[in-house]
C-alpha cells in the first residue's frame, strides 16, 4: 500500500507537468506494510467435507472448481476468473475472492500476495441505488412541461394526464359532474354546438426556412409544399425511409422562403432529428435551416361554430370573415391591442376552428382573453380527452394508428403520396406487401348492439370464425364514446377494409372478456363533406 | 377598450419554490427576464456577409467556436456551426434584419443566471461537463444537459456567474433541480 500510494504520487505530479502545471508536492499518508496475516490464515475448506463446497455463492463456484482450473494449469488469478467466472457476479467478488485466491494459494504452494488478485472494476464498495438515482425521484424521475395555459387550468381545477414530458389538461369537471366522461361529454357537446378553447401548444412547432425550404419539404412530406400558395397552410405526412408513415401535422408558408411547420406532441423531437439528419446528411447542398419554436408560441385551438365570433372579438379590426379567411388560410396579425400573432384556420375537431398563436409570455393572459369573449357563446375550456373524442369521430390518424407499422396507403391517404417527386419514403413504400390490396386499412366501427362499449386492442374476426390468431383480420385501435352519434365508435385497422363497408364483424377481446358485433363503416363520424369546417 | 395583454414568466412560487440560505450566501439564482432573443442561422453562401453585418449593427465578431462574445446589450452566443443564439438587453432589440434564418426565440427560452462563490459547485450537481476555470471561463458557452434538460450555458464573469437557457416548459423544473442543489450551498433563489 505504501508503495502504491508513493508510485501513484509520482505519477500523479509527472502527469500534471506535462500538462504544463506546476507539481505540488504529495504527501504520502504513513501506512504500515500489510502483513500476510492480512489475509488471515484459514481453514480456507472443510478438510472432510463430500458434499459441493462453494467459493462464490453468486456464482456457484466450488472448491473443486478451483481446484480444476489449478488442474487445467490456469493458476494465474485471472485466468481462474475467466475459467471459473470466481468473482464475476455483481459483487465482483466482494464476497468470494479473499477464499478463492487463498484456496490457489494453497493449491500452488504460494502466498496469496504471490498468488496476486484481479483487478477490481467500479463500485469498489456498494454504492446504494439511491445515490444512482439522485434526485431523479417520484415526480422529478423525468422533466415536466408545463404548457402556457397550465396555471389557468390548475385554477380551473382541471384533471392532468401526462404526454410524454407534456403535463396536458385531460379534462375541466364542473360541480355535479360524476366522472370524466360527462364532462368529456359536455365539452365535446359545447365545442360542437357553441365554441370551445383547446391549448394546442404542445404540437412541435419548427421554424423551417432558406432559399431551399420549399424544395427540402417537399422531399421529406409525401405530398407537394412547393405549390403551397404564401399565406396557406397544408396537411402534410412524412413516411420513414423504410415507407411506413413516421408524422404527420400542418405546415403553413409564411414567406416563398419562410415555412413554419407542425408536428404530433409526442414526435417533435424525433421529426426535429428527421429534418437535421436530411439536411446534414442526405441533402447538404439544399440550404434550409431550422429553429424549435415549440416553445416560443402558445398556440390556441378556438373550435366551434361560434368561434368567428371569438376571434373576431380578439383581433385588432382585421377581417376574419370565410372570406378573407378561408378553411386552411393563415394570417400575421395583431390581437388585443398590438400582441404579435399568426392565426391560421385549421380544424382538427372538424369544427369551424382557428388556431391562435401568441408569444408564450402572453399565453397565461390569452387563454383567459379568450374565454372572457367567448362568454357570451357559452364557451368552455376543453381538454386533452374531448380532444381525443372529436379526432376519432373525424377519423383522423393519432398515435394509435401511426404506430410504426401502418402505411400511408393504410391511413387513407394513399392518393396524397405525389407521383411527380422523388420524397423519403416513396421507394420503399412500393414494396409488395405495402401495396398488397388484402393489408388492413383504416375503417370505422359501430357496434351492432348501440348501447355496448367497444374497447381497443380487441381483434377482428369474420362472424363464424373461431376467435384465434389464424382468424385475425384487424385490430382495434382508438374508441371513445361519441356524443355526437350516441354510442361507442372505433378506428380500426381491417383487411381489405375499404371493400367491406356495412359488413358485420366480431371484435374480440379475450383479456376483458369481449365478444361483440361491429358494423364497418367510414372512419369519418361527424360531418363527412367536411361542410361545417369550411362554412 | 380592453387592457393589453400582461406578459408572465413561466416561473410561479407552487413550481419554483424559493430557497433562502440558513447562513451566507453561497450563490444567487434569478431569472433573467427582458431578454430579447433569436435563434441565427448563416444562409448558405452568404455567412461573410451575415459576419459583416453583425459587425457593423454591433461591433462583435461572430464567434466560431463555444464562446459567447458580449458588447453593449448585445451578444452572440455559439450554437452549432452557423448557427447562433443572439442576446440583448436592449428595449425594442430586433434582430430580424440580418441577412440570416432568424426565429424570435424571447419566449422560446427562460434564462436563469447562477452567481456566487458557490455556484460552480452547485451547477456541477447537475451537469457533466467541465466546469473548471482552466476549461471553462468567462466568455466560454457550451450546449448541454443539466437535469435530463438541454440548456444553453455560458460563463459571464469570474464571480462565477453562469446563465443557461432553456426551453420555457421546463424552466420551473430546471428551477427546483438547482434549489435543490442549492439546498447545502447557501442558495438565495428568488423570483422576480
Amino acid at each position: 500500500m505504501a508503495q502504491a500510494l508513493a508510485e501513484g504520487g509520482q505519477a500523479g505530479r509527472a502527469a500534471a507537468e506535462a500538462c504544463g502545471f506546476a507539481g505540488s508536492s504529495f504527501d504520502r499518508p504513513d501506512v504500515e506494510d500489510e502483513a500476510e496475516e492480512a489475509y488471515g490464515r484459514g481453514p480456507w475448506r472443510a478438510p472432510k467435507s463430500k458434499g459441493k463446497a462453494f467459493v462464490d455463492f453468486q456464482n456457484d463456484v466450488t472448491v473443486t472448481d478451483v481446484e480444476l482450473s489449478a488442474r487445467e494449469g490456469f493458476v494465474s488469478v485471472e485466468h481462474l476468473k475467466r475459467y471459473t467466472t470466481l468473482g464475476m457476479a455483481t459483487d465482483q467478488g466482494k464476497t468470494a475472492n479473499v477464499v478463492g485466491l487463498a484456496l490457489m494459494a494453497e493449491i500452488t504452494g504460494r502466498s496469496v500476495p504471490e498468488t496476486g488478485v484481479t483487478l477490481a472494476r467500479p463500485p469498489y464498495a456498494p454504492v446504494a441505488l439511491g445515490a444512482l438515482a439522485g434526485a431523479h425521484r417520484g415526480k422529478e424521475f423525468k422533466p415536466t412541461r408545463l404548457p402556457p395555459s397550465h396555471f389557468f387550468a390548475e385554477e380551473q381545477g382541471a384533471v392532468f394526464v401526462e404526454t410524454g414530458q407534456w403535463m396536458r389538461a385531460a379534462y375541466f369537471p364542473r360541480p355535479g359532474e360524476k366522472d370524466w366522461l360527462e364532462t368529456t361529454i359536455r365539452e365535446v357537446n359545447t365545442v360542437r354546438s357553441a365554441v370551445g378553447v383547446y391549448d394546442a401548444s404542445t404540437l412541435g412547432k419548427i421554424d423551417v426556412q432558406g432559399a431551399d425550404a420549399a424544395a427540402f419539404l417537399d422531399r421529406v412530406y409525401v405530398n407537394a409544399f412547393s405549390s403551397l400558395a404564401v399565406g396557406k397552410a397544408r396537411y402534410g405526412l412524412m413516411l420513414r425511409e423504410d415507407g411506413v408513415a413516421m408524422d404527420d401535422g400542418t405546415t403553413t408558408r409564411l414567406s416563398d422562403t419562410h415555412f413554419y411547420m407542425t408536428t404530433t406532441t409526442g414526435n417533435a423531437a424525433g421529426v426535429m432529428r428527421h429534418l437535421e439528419f436530411c439536411r446534414q446528411w442526405l441533402w447538404p447542398e439544399l440550404d434550409v435551416h431550422f429553429a424549435s419554436v415549440t416553445d416560443q408560441w402558445a398556440q390556441f385551438a378556438i373550435a366551434g361554430p361560434r368561434s368567428r365570433e371569438v376571434v373576431a372579438a380578439l383581433v385588432d379590426g382585421q377581417d376574419v370573415s370565410n372570406e378573407a379567411l378561408p378553411y386552411m388560410g393563415a394570417k400575421e396579425l395583431t390581437v388585443c391591442g398590438g400582441v404579435k400573432a399568426r392565426l391560421f384556420r385549421l380544424s382538427f375537431s372538424g369544427e369551424l376552428a382557428y388556431e391562435l398563436a401568441v408569444p408564450a409570455r402572453y399565453g397565461d393572459a390569452m387563454i383567459r382573453r379568450i374565454v372572457e369573449a367567448g362568454q357570451p357563446f357559452g364557451i368552455c375550456p376543453y381538454g386533452a380527452e374531448a380532444l381525443a373524442v372529436m379526432r376519432i369521430e373525424k377519423g383522423h390518424a393519432a398515435g394509435p394508428e401511426l404506430n410504426g407499422n401502418s402505411s400511408a396507403a393504410d391511413l387513407g391517404m394513399g392518393r396524397m403520396m405525389s407521383k411527380k417527386k422523388d420524397f423519403v419514403g416513396r421507394a420503399l413504400a412500393a414494396r409488395e406487401a405495402f401495396v398488397d390490396p388484402a393489408r388492413p386499412c383504416l375503417v370505422g366501427l359501430r357496434p351492432v348492439d348501440r348501447t355496448a362499449r367497444l374497447r381497443s386492442g380487441a381483434h377482428l374476426v369474420a362472424r363464424g370464425a373461431e376467435a384465434v390468431a389464424a382468424n385475425d383480420e384487424g385490430y382495434v385501435t382508438s374508441t371513445a364514446y361519441s356524443p355526437s352519434n350516441g354510442c361507442w365508435i372505433g378506428l380500426a385497422f381491417l383487411a381489405r377494409g375499404q371493400e367491406r363497408m356495412g359488413e358485420i364483424v366480431r371484435a374480440c377481446d379475450p383479456l376483458r372478456d369481449g365478444d361483440l358485433e361491429v358494423e364497418i363503416v367510414s372512419p369519418v363520424f361527424v360531418d363527412p363533406e367536411g361542410a361545417r369546417l369550411r362554412a | 377598450m380592453p387592457d393589453a395583454l400582461i406578459a408572465r414568466s413561466a416561473l410561479r412560487p407552487h413550481v419554483a419554490p424559493p430557497s433562502t440560505p440558513a447562513g451566507d450566501v453561497g450563490a444567487t439564482l434569478r431569472e433573467v427576464e427582458g431578454l430579447t432573443l433569436a435563434s441565427v442561422a448563416a444562409l448558405g453562401g452568404r455567412e461573410a456577409e451575415l459576419a459583416e453585418a453583425v459587425r457593423a449593427a454591433y461591433g462583435l465578431d461572430l464567434p466560431t467556436a463555444p464562446k459567447r462574445i458580449a458588447s453593449g446589450a448585445a451578444a452572440f452566443i455559439w450554437a452549432g456551426p452557423g448557427k447562433w443564439l443572439a442576446s440583448s438587453t436592449a428595449p425594442n432589440a430586433d434582430f430580424t434584419g440580418l441577412p440570416a434564418a432568424v426565429a424570435d426565440q424571447s419566449d422560446g427560452r427562460a434564462v436563469l443566471r447562477l452567481s456566487g462563490p458557490r455556484a460552480r459547485e452547485i451547477l456541477a450537481t447537475l451537469t457533466a461537463i467541465d466546469l473548471h476555470p482552466r476549461a471553462f471561463a468567462p466568455g466560454d458557452a457550451a450546449m448541454t444537459h443539466a437535469a435530463s434538460i438541454a440548456i444553453h450555458l455560458w460563463q459571464v464573469d469570474e464571480a462565477p456567474t453562469y446563465e443557461f437557457a432553456a426551453f420555457r416548459s421546463y424552466a420551473a423544473t430546471l428551477w427546483r433541480w438547482i434549489v435543490h442543489a442549492g439546498a447545502t450551498r447557501g442558495l438565495d433563489a428568488r423570483l422576480g
